[in-house]
């Protein structure tokens, strides 16, 4: 009677049950024999011989474990308990499980290296992106009330023209404070020179220290802002005029020591009194200080009553409610009460701004700002542009990743035969992870100093060593390090412990790792990144190029820049001094002016009378020369003539092509007239001498304003020097001796004015420095990803390729099969990536008033950019796969 | 059925004894404590193959693989001359605890209780 059961294969069935087991063969086959004899009673019994073998297997089997168990017991001389039955954690074996993959590391060594440079690289980026964010976003926290203090901006409008000053008028802090409920306290403090000169030199006998860093300040200012007085009194120290409060810096500089209390110097030709040194602060500020002066010192004019001009900055702090809400609601209200008049006499209105103190350092810089202000664009695309580095980084990664677990199936495969179980294979590919990141985290450190001068000087932070390799540094990049990895092996790993052994062992080159979906969204994600970063480069490096090298309308070359002290020492002899310097051969002319070019104007609401005799107000920027600037600085008279210059204290302004357009003027400028009242407030005529061409003043990305050109040789503040070219070198220290021979004591502080202009674009410049960076990283991590990938899919088709030669594929045809899919992704990744990067140049080129004209010419450098990198990657691997011998691919099996 | 604890401290004197009367293997072994029991003691694989492999490494018995004439092996295990001995101390200790019952389960056991 055949009933299709074959008791051999039954048999075999069991014993590889209990081989699993744990069983021994000998064990085995003396248990065989009893299954045996229980089945052939059974069969005496009349069952079947399937159902025999069934129901005498099921004793032994039902409790297989424990049989196994029960054998181990009585042979075993380690111990009771079977290794099934011993509780193991998976860490306990980590030492052996890094041992073991530290060989698998070592085996596979260019892929280790692709993975810890990958790895390292973009994450020393990042750590010293992070110190960068960090410090860039954390100004000002360390005051004591920050959160409750505002500082009071103002935003114009006049003539539909709005500007925003970062100042207020001087009544607006005493009456805010007196009228406005939710106000707990303002204080105002102003730059020591003028409005926002804040530089001043201090005289202790002949000795003299110069700091930019010197305020004039109310009287509650140290205890607003919680300054650490070291001696004097926070309240009262700034009560009197003439008495100054110096950083103990300063005073060390001064007198040798910090106890400098009751000591006296002099600034400005004043006398004061030291009456408290305060702690040094942190120079995270928006508002660094090194020395205060009393507010009381210098005359209150306007103080009660002039509500437009007259710019002090103003910070206030609210009560514990801090509802900045409910005050600004209230603002309405005080315009109207204090401020209206004055504005509707001008014809224009004020909105005030509640600044929160720790955002003032990245918010955008208003007019008169202290002191430059971070960039929040730069801080905000740097963070945006890590983000990506690190998707980059985690990609590539995950495709390197993915590679070498190709090349691992057979071991794995192995392994999961031999009864290794999914804990113990992913603790064993987490090892890899683990000292993968370990190496990555070391080399980070390592990249991390040797980039730190460069970091420093991108940055502007003094980042010393020792606070690099601070311990939250040092765990901040091992933890991050560990975190990209564990995270990017997660699907590496599950990949590879899905394999069925059987596929892996048997039919290697048909077993398809992963989906090709998912692969492929990787490279696309990582092209456009690329992309995006190469155009926004190309563009910055345009944009910057451009406002550099921008036509100002002077000629900015071997112009030589000479800052004058305020002093009425320096002042007295000045005018002799220019005089010396008109004579020397190599000086082809000299001016002077209250302002440098590469700085900002003040600006006022002057009256005129048109050619028609109507009187007009109009705002201007305002500009105080002496008589030859025209003609030293090099501007073009394009209507009437330059300035008289045999006419002593001519009353003749000049006006620039935009003032006179804008104003209608053109052809007929020479007929206006400027109205002003002299110091005894009589009404003055001044005469429109000419019109000269429009030039920059500041930065060349910003639209020329209206302007007016004065005599007045009261306010010379720079000593503009035009030199012959070939001479600069002698010139400048020729000069310096005759400065020093007419200003002893004073120091010699010059600037070229072109390398002055150019530094107005650090900000632009190291933006773009940042970008290269980034976008080197992001393509040489790409790069790396592609190589991983490619030599994935090679390996994937090592067997095709190597028929595909013997049957009389070219070598051509080979690199061509193989690219196609990476070329047909790139252009799917330049769909994408195009629009992303046309936005957001569009945007970032929007915060320039004058700017280049966008064309394709950047995205088509980075396009072909892109491929040209990828395609070499492609290439050299590619090659390789095309060129090896057949019967090496072919053999295996 | 027996308890377990039962059926472990029983399993070395059982397997002595019938093999006291010649040598035997472990299905045999199983069915004639079967039997003997009244199907009290049902013995599992994993009881009796290690207790023979135990009993086999203290020198207790030995074994020995015989082929048979349909082609089969089969493991028989026979007493040595330790296992004799061993055999009849189990079997002295067995005779006392079984004298005791009896005793304790009669009519008159005089028992002298606190």
């Amino acid at each position: 009677m055949d009933t299709g059961f074959d008791l051999e294969r039954a048999l075999q069935g069991w014993r590889r049950t209990l081989v699993q087991q744990g069983l021994e063969p000998g064990h085995i086959e003396e248990i065989e024999g009893n299954v045996l004899d229980r089945m052939e009673d059974y069969m005496k019994d009349g069952l079947s011989q399937e159902e025999a073998f069934n129901r005498s297997c099921a004793k032994s089997l039902h409790n297989a474990e424990e049989l196994a168990s029960e054998f181990f017991k009585a042979t075993s001389k380690y111990g009771k308990t079977p290794p099934w039955k011993r509780k193991i954690p998976a860490f306990s074996s980590l030492p052996f499980q890094v041992k073991i993959a530290w060989r698998h590391l070592i085996k596979r060594k260019y892929l280790t290296l692709m993975h810890v440079t990958g790895l390292s690289v973009s994450l020393s980026l990042l750590l010293l992106a992070w110190i960068y964010f960090d410090h860039e976003t954390s100004f000002d926290e360390h005051f004591k009330n920050a959160g409750r203090i505002y500082r009071l901006s103002v935003e114009y409008t006049i003539d539909g023209e709005t500007d925003t000053y970062s100042n207020v008028p001087k009544p607006v802090a005493p009456f805010m404070k007196e009228t406005l409920p939710g106000i707990e306290d303002a204080v105002r403090i102003k730059g020591v020179g003028r409005l926002e000169t804040h530089t001043a030199a201090f005289w202790v006998g002949d000795k003299r220290i110069t700091s930019n860093k010197v305020f004039a300040a109310d009287p509650g200012f140290l205890a607003f802002f919680n300054y650490d007085l070291l001696s004097g009194n926070a309240d009262q120290a700034l009560l009197r005029p003439n008495t100054l409060v110096v950083s103990e810096a300063l005073a060390i500089k001064l007198f040798g020591t910090s106890l400098a209390l009751g000591k006296e110097v002099k600034i400005l030709g004043r006398e004061f009194e030291i009456t408290g040194v305060f702690a040094d602060t942190d120079d995270n500020t928006h508002l660094p200080v090194d020395a205060l002066v009393s507010w009381n010192t210098y005359p209150n004019e306007g103080e009660l009553d002039q509500w437009f001009g007259g710019h002090v900055y103003t910070y206030l702090l609210l009560d514990e409610e801090n509802d900045v809400e409910a005050v600004k609601r209230k603002v309405p209200g005080f315009y109207d009460q204090y401020m209206k008049k004055t504005f509707d006499r001008i014809g224009g209105e004020a909105h005030f701004i509640f600044q929160p103190l720790t955002g003032i350092y990245l918010d955008p810089e208003y007019l008169w700002e202290p002191y430059p202000h971070g960039s929040q664009t730069t801080v905000y695309v740097l963070l945006v542009v890590v983000i990506l580095l690190m998707l980059v980084t985690c990609i590539n990664y995950i495709n390197l990743a993915t590679a070498r677990s190709t090349e691992r199936v057979k071991e794995i495969g192995i392994r999961k035969t031999l009864g290794s179980s999914r804990r113990h294979l992913s603790f064993q590919l987490f090892a890899e992870t683990l000292l993968i990141a370990f190496f990555a985290g070391v080399i980070t450190l390592l990249l991390a100093v040797i980039l730190l001068p460069y970091f420093n000087q991108l940055s502007g932070i003094n980042l010393g060593i020792y606070a690099l390799l601070s311990l939250p540094n040092i765990s901040f990049v091992f933890v991050l390090s560990i975190f990209v990895g564990s995270i990017s092996s997660i699907y590496p790993t599950y990949q590879i412990l899905s394999f069925k052994p059987i596929h892996a062992l048997v039919r290697r080159s048909q077993h398809k790792t992963g989906k090709p979906v998912l692969r492929n969204t990787l490279i696309v994600v990582q092209y456009t990144v690329s992309l995006v970063l190469i155009t926004a480069v190309l563009v910055v490096f345009q944009q910057t190029d451009f406002v550099k090298n921008k036509d100002v309308g002077y000629v900015k070359d071997n112009l030589l820049v000479i800052k004058i002290p305020k002093d009425d020492q320096v002042t007295r002899k000045l005018e002799s001094f220019k005089q010396v310097l008109s004579t020397k051969p190599y000086v082809l002319g000299v001016t002077s002016a209250d302002y440098s070019l590469s700085d900002a104007t003040d600006q006022w609401i002057p009256s005129f009378e048109d050619p028609k005799g109507t009187i007009v107000e109009t705002k201007m920027d305002l500009v105080k020369v002496d008589k030859d600037f025209v003609g030293t600085i090099g501007l073009q008279v394009v209507e009437g003539n330059d300035f008289n210059k045999k006419v002593v204290n001519e009353k003749a302004i000049l006006l620039n092509e935009t003032a006179a357009r804008e104003n209608g003027w053109l052809g007929q400028a020479t007929q206006v007239k400027f109205l002003y009242e002299d110091e005894n407030e009589n009404p003055v005529k001044y005469r429109v001498a000419g019109v000269v061409n429009d030039f920059n003043i500041g930065v060349s990305y910003n639209h020329v304003r209206p302007l007016m050109i004065v005599l007045d040789n009261n306010s010379s503040n720079h000593v503009y020097l035009g030199l012959a070219a070939q001479e600069i070198h002698r010139s400048t220290r020729d000069l310096e001796n005759t400065w020093k021979q007419h200003f002893p004591g004073y120091e010699f502080d010059y600037e070229f004015l072109d390398q002055e202009l150019a530094s107005l674009y650090h900000r632009e410049e190291n933006f773009l420095k940042l970008l290269t960076l980034f976008s080197v990283v992001t393509i040489f991590i790409t790069c790396l990803g592609i190589i991983g990938l490619v030599s994935y899919v090679s390996l994937m088709r090592k067997k095709e390729i190597a028929i595909r030669k013997l049957v009389g594929s070219s070598f051509l045809g080979i690199v061509v099969l193989l690219t196609k899919n990476f070329i047909k992704l790139q252009v799917l990744a330049a769909c994408i990536g195009l629009p992303i990067s046309y936005y957001l140049v569009q945007k970032w080129l929007g915060y320039f008033e004058i700017r280049i004209d966008l064309n394709g010419g950047p995205f088509a450098i980075a396009l072909c950019l892109c491929m040209f990198f990828s395609l070499l990657t492609m290439m050299l691997h590619t090659t390789r796969a095309a060129l090896e011998r057949p019967v090496t691919a072919l053999r295996s099996e | 059925m027996a308890t377990k604890a039962l059926v472990a401290a029983s399993s070395k004197p059982l397997v002595l004894s019938i093999l006291k009367h010649g040598r035997s293997y472990g299905y045999q072994i199983i069915k004639n404590v079967e039997q003997l029991s009244g199907g009290e003691l049902a013995w599992t694989d994993a009881m009796l193959y290690p207790v023979l492999h135990r009993m086999e490494r203290d020198g207790l018995i030995q074994s020995e693989w015989v082929k048979l004439d349909n082609g089969r092996k089969r493991k028989y295990y026979q007493l040595t001359e330790a296992g004799g001995l061993a055999g009849q101390a189990e079997k002295r200790q067995w005779q006392k605890v079984n004298e005791a019952l009896n005793v304790l389960w009669g009519s008159n056991p005089h028992l002298e209780l606190g």
